[in-house]
């Protein structure tokens, strides 16, 4: 019953859990870290009896190989393309429910358990029956990926919009504002970081849902690449993709972390 | 509205909308054609077909297994782990670029990769549901040593405590409330991890049974599996959220953040 409450919690865990090194020797342990993977994973490629591991040094070598040929451009185009539509309409919907969630209690009661209950579960497993009903092209691929946006976007900013302070909204209301006054000055602003948080969470469950598709579809988009390239042992080709999905949900994850931290520190400067 | 707050509302109120969801989608199945659009009727009929026939058991208890098996080993290198970053600064610095990097890369990409390379058995699924499991764990337990109160630790140092009763009567009990929060979201990302691995290893488990009635074109019955998947991951949530009340009850659930 407590779910939106909850999920609101484990973003507020991983507000703190998560966050980018500051001072001049955190960087350099942090460097340093990465580095060590990369050398750690080289020299196992290079000790190990099995001839399917590949090191950093051949993925990179295949990378060059691959953007060369255009090939990684065509795949990654398309699965930026259902990418994005996806994200703009699980966001858009999710918003949209999050906030009448979030304002009405009747549609809170009705909807809460469900939204709980179908963001517990893991929704790749209805990838294969939702291509089977919409077919292999870009819609289905769109659908997939905006079912998997809207929950997070949906929780979180029903969870936005329960943190503004009731006082706030009591002051606002006997001061004679206007509903549409209190949302614009009052609720959207204060919801807005946990809006971010949810876009966060958003990006990683998108990018998943784009992967698991394009697996499934197996017609185009990196996740296509990647299935195609490991079945024919070309394993140093089948990693070009998964460190590129690697960087983008990266890059993306970091740079909405810098927004969400920075409307915070504003909050709290307030 | 006070009277929604009645849990007689409350509950009409839910079941109701149930009903409602449930009728639209019958009625849109009998629009569509049933062989399409699979009625709630349908699945019902299938459920119990694939529940007599023992198929959904034999295809249920080895993804029970892979998931027990890569939950477990998960939670007991995750765990340690993320405590002992959480506690030592410079591993942590070390540490904080990979994990994130690996928490944050959508894991179900290397699926296909893994299994190629380490073979279509039970141990390559075990070993990709630990990878989905780890990461959450890891993290949660480091911010849950990281978030203790200083002060408390500087002042059992003052008093001369040992590090050992400082992580037995300090450090433990505070990080314990955010190593079951990575622990919960570890459970679904390895409901994630064995059903991804599974559509591609594709020799049993529930996933593979998703997939088989799918390329049937049999949605009814493939919606079978993907309800008991909906029951394993709200069942092991809130079996989670009721031993966090349980285990750490000074730690009110939406007050730990």
């Amino acid at each position: 019953m407590t779910g939106i409450a909850d999920e609101a919690q484990v973003a507020a865990h991983e507000r703190r859990a998560t966050r980018l090194p500051a001072r001049a020797s955190e960087r350099l342990w942090w460097a340093a870290g990465l580095l060590l993977v990369v050398l750690f994973w080289q020299l196992y490629a290079a000790i190990s009896s099995n001839s399917l591991i590949v090191g950093p040094w051949e993925v990179a070598r295949a990378t060059v190989d691959l953007i060369s040929t255009g090939e990684l451009w065509e795949y990654a185009q398309s699965s930026a393309i259902s990418m994005t539509f996806g994200m703009l309409a699980g966001s858009l919907a999710g918003l949209l429910i999050g906030l009448l969630v979030g304002r009405f209690r009747l549609v809170e009661v009705a909807l809460d358990p469900y939204i709980s209950a179908a963001y517990a579960t893991p929704l790749v497993a209805i990838i294969p029956v939702l291509i089977v009903l919409l077919g292999f092209g870009l819609t289905s691929k769109i659908v997939i990926v905006a079912i998997f946006v809207f929950f997070p976007v949906a929780i979180n900013t029903a969870a936005g919009v329960h943190s503004v302070p009731r006082d706030l909204t009591e002051l606002a209301r006997s001061f004679c504002s206007t509903e549409l006054q209190a949302w614009r000055d009052i609720v959207v602003p204060a919801a807005l970081p946990f809006i971010v948080t949810g876009l966060r969470l958003a990006v990683g469950r998108g990018l998943i849902g784009v992967v698991v598709a394009e697996f499934e579809t197996a017609v185009t988009g990196l996740g296509y690449l990647i299935l195609s390239k490991s079945r024919r042992f070309l394993m140093a080709e089948s990693l070009v993709p998964v460190v590129v999905l690697m960087l983008v949900g990266f890059l993306l994850y970091g740079g909405l972390k810098r927004v969400e931290n920075r409307m915070l520190a504003r909050r709290r400067g307030l | 509205m006070a009277r929604a707050d009645d849990p007689r509302v409350v509950w009409a109120v839910r079941i109701g909308f149930a009903v409602l969801v449930l009728i639209v989608w019958q009625a849109a199945a009998a629009w569509f054609g049933a062989n399409f659009v699979a009625s709630p009727g349908g699945m019902v009929t299938s459920a119990i077909a694939l529940v007599r026939s023992g198929e959904l058991l034999r295809y249920l208890l080895p993804t029970l297994g892979v998931l027990s098996a890569g939950f477990a080993i998960g939670v007991v290198v995750g765990v340690p782990a993320g405590l002992a970053i959480g506690r030592w600064q410079r591993l942590y610095w070390l540490s904080e670029g990979p994990i994130n990097l690996f928490y944050t890369t959508p894991m179900a990409a290397v699926i296909p990769v893994i299994l190629v390379i380490l073979g279509f058995g039970a141990s390559t699924k075990i070993f990709i549901v630990f990878v989905f499991v780890v990461f959450s764990v890891i993290i949660n337990s480091a911010a849950g040593i990281r978030n203790v109160d200083g002060d408390l630790l500087e002042l059992a140092r003052s008093y001369g405590s040992s590090e050992l009763s400082r992580w037995r009567e300090i450090l433990v009990p505070s990080a314990l409330p955010f190593v079951l929060t990575g622990i919960r979201i570890g459970i679904g990302r390895a409901l994630i991890g064995a059903v991804v691995a599974e559509f591609y290893a594709g020799i049993d488990g529930v996933g593979y049974l998703i997939i088989q009635y799918s390329n049937r074109f049999n949605v009814a019955a493939a919606l079978v599996p993907v309800a008991v998947l909906v029951a394993l991951g709200v069942g092991s949530t809130t079996l989670l959220k009721w031993l966090h009340r349980r285990l750490t009850p000074w730690a009110d659930q939406a007050g730990t953040g």
